[in-house]
């Protein structure tokens, strides 16, 4: 299901927010499971089975690891929990891939039926070896109760596309937590933007990418190409902070903290920042459990410093997809970060920050042609438009056509890429913090404007036929 | 005290998506949409479970939800004056409007590539040589469409619609292909042709002048090819007779009614016409008949508040209709194969022959070629708007 459809916002959420609020806490985790398992089940139904016992081999070991004294036991037991998560992963995920490359080689082709990629599958499998791992590292207890670690994997505002939630960060709060008046106004505040951002920006933004990059050599010009691409990485910018948003309200209106998985990236004036500040989760993920075991930035040689950096990279790429493109997006980054930790960065110190910005932004989108790109001829083939090296025209009415028809779009994506309503809403809250007068205006304003903008979104809603989130298919 | 403005936004956020559950559970479900012109899903209250494991069933929920929407016309329509207001050049992607004059005219059209013209032109192939076995003539032949040749006021940064060029390349096709073909636009030119005269300005037909002329056009090359002499119906404008309701244009309607026009259903025939026909709906075994003005101008009997479409001005679409003539000028059995812009002027047509068979394949269930052997006609014509380019209209 997802989150900006009539379904979940009109039937799915009111029917959960009743069952959930007007039963007693005890029974309060049960239906949150219930809950989730449906979610999930409404698009998916046969992969419950496979996600259930993903968590059922994780809460098994987790035990056994936590009740196996022999440290050496304990590291082949986390092994094997690594190998089963990564092996039902890659059956799923990176099996045709291989495959694929593996039968380049061999002279009779390998057999193999391509299998639909289960939604969500890249996240609750990190999620739950983050778990393991915790319990490994002894940093968390096993969780006893199956109930309790099938809701932190299930839990539906982020079961299928993050933010990827460590079990520290909710541990507790699964097993005891508080839904205050704050928590719902928050909740439900950063829900409704999460969902703007989502159907107003994100969307058309889609429309306009969707279009260009679907335009073949002959029909696409140089600027068509810069609106695509411009369009394009706000629109992954804002459809996947907008997920993350609205799991992170969701979650808040039922009492979970989630941590923030963006911060503003678009702002970064380097690349090493922008990863700091895009999918935090992701990037903390592979931090901890890939590039600190790997010795991180501890090393006796500078040189081991930056193979670590490409391996996490090159890992960070491929979660993203079974394909070279998504494998090389993710070496491109490795090597801008090993450049900008050699000299770049002091290189950067140096200069005015809007250059900083358009160094920074200039990489961010080169990026964002292999990402999109299904292959590196086409990829290769639209840097080459970008600059006028292909025969394509400098524009033509399509150009035309879409930065007349979408300029409104861009202009308001653009002001949102900036914390600028972050600035507006610490300082709403501050002085609502300091007048009680001022803090029933503001309330009252925020209802009515978030209830229109809401209407506004069902407007949208009621028109769209497919609005599904990028990162679903990771 | 502090805490109870904080309840403010997440009530009135319940508030919204609950009364949207509730209202939509309390509203009745429509089976059809007028504006969008097709069936609505209705709910599937028993799912198989294998419905329900393939993932059909959620999506065919989904579907449903979105298509019983409390109020889902009030929303499209807003989301079309929010286009509107945003200065969308092409409205739900399809149509710009002009405001002022109340034109709304389409996308232009690509160059289709010569392998969908060539499969369209193979299927006139078949078809003419199925009926040459029987010995009986066929001729092909594309009437000009609104969208085709109302391209005013077009944005001039848009390139030319390839619809002419579609045109002459599938004609050249037909010919290449042995098929008898005729443009009827190379007719019907001289004759004062214009957009603003000949077609409506909210809706993808022909008005009543326009489909006249192609009546008068059709009407010649029909008789060169039959040898006969058969004069057309002169136009006589004091025979016109326009009603007072408001036209519901098929395009104003995917735009939601949005397009303020002057758009008005007219008709021209004599007063003959309500007597001189025998009507089968089907073929004349079937034994339906039906008198003229239910299958004709039903909007003629409809009270002036009453907004009235194409279909209900001159004649929904049926899949065989049988006219019989009492007062023919040959006595001749004509098939005529069409789409919507043949419906204006069937009786026109059928006014100068003994019989007129009108075939729509889009509701027929039956092997066309079969068919219309089995007819044992002396002449079959496939006459469609210049736009479809396919056996099976869209």
């Amino acid at each position: 299901m997802v989150f900006s459809s009539l379904i979940f916002l009109y039937v799915f959420l009111p029917l959960v927010l009743i069952v959930y609020f007007i039963s007693p806490k005890m029974l309060r985790n049960t239906i949150l499971l219930l809950a989730s398992l449906f979610f999930y089940a409404w698009g998916e139904p046969k992969y419950v089975l496979l996600m259930m016992i993903s968590i059922l081999l994780n809460y098994i070991l987790g035990i056994v690891i936590e009740n196996t004294v022999s440290q050496s036991k304990r590291k082949a037991l986390l092994w094997l929990v690594i190998v089963s998560n990564l092996a039902i992963l890659g059956y799923y995920k990176y099996a045709g891939f291989f495959v694929d490359i593996l039968n380049n080689y061999l002279d009779k082709p390998i057999e193999w039926e391509a299998v639909p990629l289960p939604i969500g599958i890249s996240f609750y499998t990190f999620q739950a070896l983050s778990y393991v791992i915790d319990v490994y590292r002894k940093d968390v207890k096993a969780q006893r109760n199956f109930l309790d670690l099938s809701l932190f994997i299930t839990l539906f505002p982020q079961l299928v596309a993050g933010p990827i939630v460590r079990y520290q960060t909710v541990a507790e709060q699964i097993k005891k937590r508080f839904s205050t008046a704050e928590d719902w106004m928050m909740g439900t505040r950063r829900f409704v933007q999460g969902l703007a951002k989502k159907v107003l920006i994100a969307n058309p933004m889609g429309e306009v990418a969707d279009q260009v990059f679907s335009l073949s050599g002959g029909d696409l010009t140089t600027g068509t190409a810069w609106i695509g691409l411009f369009a394009y990485a706000l629109q992954i910018y804002f459809d996947f902070s907008a997920y993350s948003d609205m799991a992170i309200g969701l979650a808040r209106i039922f009492g979970f903290h989630f941590e923030e998985n963006f911060n503003y990236p678009y702002i970064a004036q380097s690349v090493t920042e922008f990863w700091r500040r895009w999918h935090i989760s992701l990037s903390s993920w592979f931090r901890d459990y890939v590039y600190f075991p790997l010795g991180g930035s501890r090393v006796s040689h500078a040189w081991k410093l930056y193979r670590n950096l490409l391996i996490v990279w090159t890992l960070t790429g491929f979660w993203h997809g079974a394909s070279w493109t998504f494998m090389a997006w993710g070496f491109y980054y490795g090597l801008l970060i090993c450049l900008e930790k050699w000299v770049l960065l002091k290189w950067l110190e140096r200069v005015p920050r809007f250059l900083r910005h358009i160094y920074t932004i200039t990489f961010i989108m080169f990026g964002w042609v292999f990402f999109r790109a299904n292959d590196f001829t086409y990829a290769f083939g639209f840097i080459k438009t970008l600059f006028g090296l292909s025969d394509a025209a400098l524009y033509n009415y399509e150009t035309i056509l879409l930065a007349k028809d979408y300029v409104v779009y861009f202009v308001i994506a653009i002001i949102f890429v900036m914390p600028v309503y972050r600035l507006y809403q610490t300082w709403s809250e501050q002085k609502a913090t300091a007048s009680l007068s001022f803090d029933w205006s503001l309330r009252l304003v925020q209802s009515i404007y978030y209830g229109a903008l809401l209407l506004f979104i069902t407007m949208f809603l009621v028109n769209a036929t497919h609005n599904p989130f990028i990162y679903f298919r990771f | 005290m502090r805490k109870i403005q904080m309840y403010l936004l997440p009530i009135t956020f319940f508030c919204i998506i609950f009364g949207g559950f509730v209202v939509h559970v309390l509203t009745v479900d429509r089976p059809q949409s007028e504006m969008e012109n097709r069936t609505l899903e209705s709910a599937n209250l028993s799912p198989s479970p294998q419905e329900i494991l393939s993932g059909a069933w959620s999506k065919q929920v989904e579907t449903y939800i979105s298509d019983q929407f409390p109020a889902r016309d009030t929303w499209m329509r807003n989301y079309v004056y929010y286009q509107r207001a945003m200065g969308k050049t092409y409205l739900n992607d399809k149509y710009a409007v002009d405001d002022k004059s109340g034109w709304i005219i389409s996308k232009p059209a690509e160059e289709k590539p010569d392998e969908e013209l060539a499969y369209f032109a193979t299927d006139l192939q078949k078809l003419s040589e199925g009926l040459a076995e029987k010995n009986i003539p066929f001729t092909y032949y594309s009437l000009p469409a609104k969208a085709t040749y109302s391209r005013e006021p077009s944005p001039s940064y848009m390139p030319e619609d390839a619809g002419v060029a579609n045109n002459l390349r599938l004609h050249e096709f037909v010919t290449a292909k042995g098929v008898d073909n005729v443009r009827l636009y190379d007719e019907m030119k001289n004759n004062d042709f214009s957009a603003e005269r000949n077609f409506f300005k909210t809706d993808h037909h022909w008005t009543i002048r326009g489909a006249y002329s192609g009546y008068q056009a059709l009407m010649k090359t029909m008789s060169e090819r039959l040898g006969e002499t058969i004069e057309p119906i002169p136009y006589n404008e004091a025979n016109t007779y326009c009603l007072p309701n408001k036209f519901a244009g098929s395009w104003n309607k995917i735009l939601y009614m949005t397009v303020n026009n002057r758009d008005q259903v007219c008709y021209n025939e004599p007063a003959s016409f309500a007597t001189q026909f025998t009507i089968h709906v089907g073929s004349i075994e079937d034994g339906v008949t039906a008198p003229y003005d239910a299958v004709y101008g039903r909007a003629k009997k409809m009270s002036p508040e009453t907004v009235v479409n194409y279909a209900e001005a001159y004649s929904r679409d049926f899949s065989e209709l049988t006219i019989v003539n009492n007062h023919y000028d040959s006595d001749k059995h004509i098939v005529v194969i069409k789409d919507s812009y043949f419906n204006t002027i069937q009786f026109h047509v059928a006014s100068h022959f003994k019989e007129l068979t009108i075939l729509d394949l889009r509701y027929l269930d039956k092997d066309a070629i079969s068919y219309l052997q089995s007819l044992h006609p002396d002449y079959v014509v496939l006459a469609y708007n210049d736009r479809n380019l396919r056996l099976m209209p869209e």
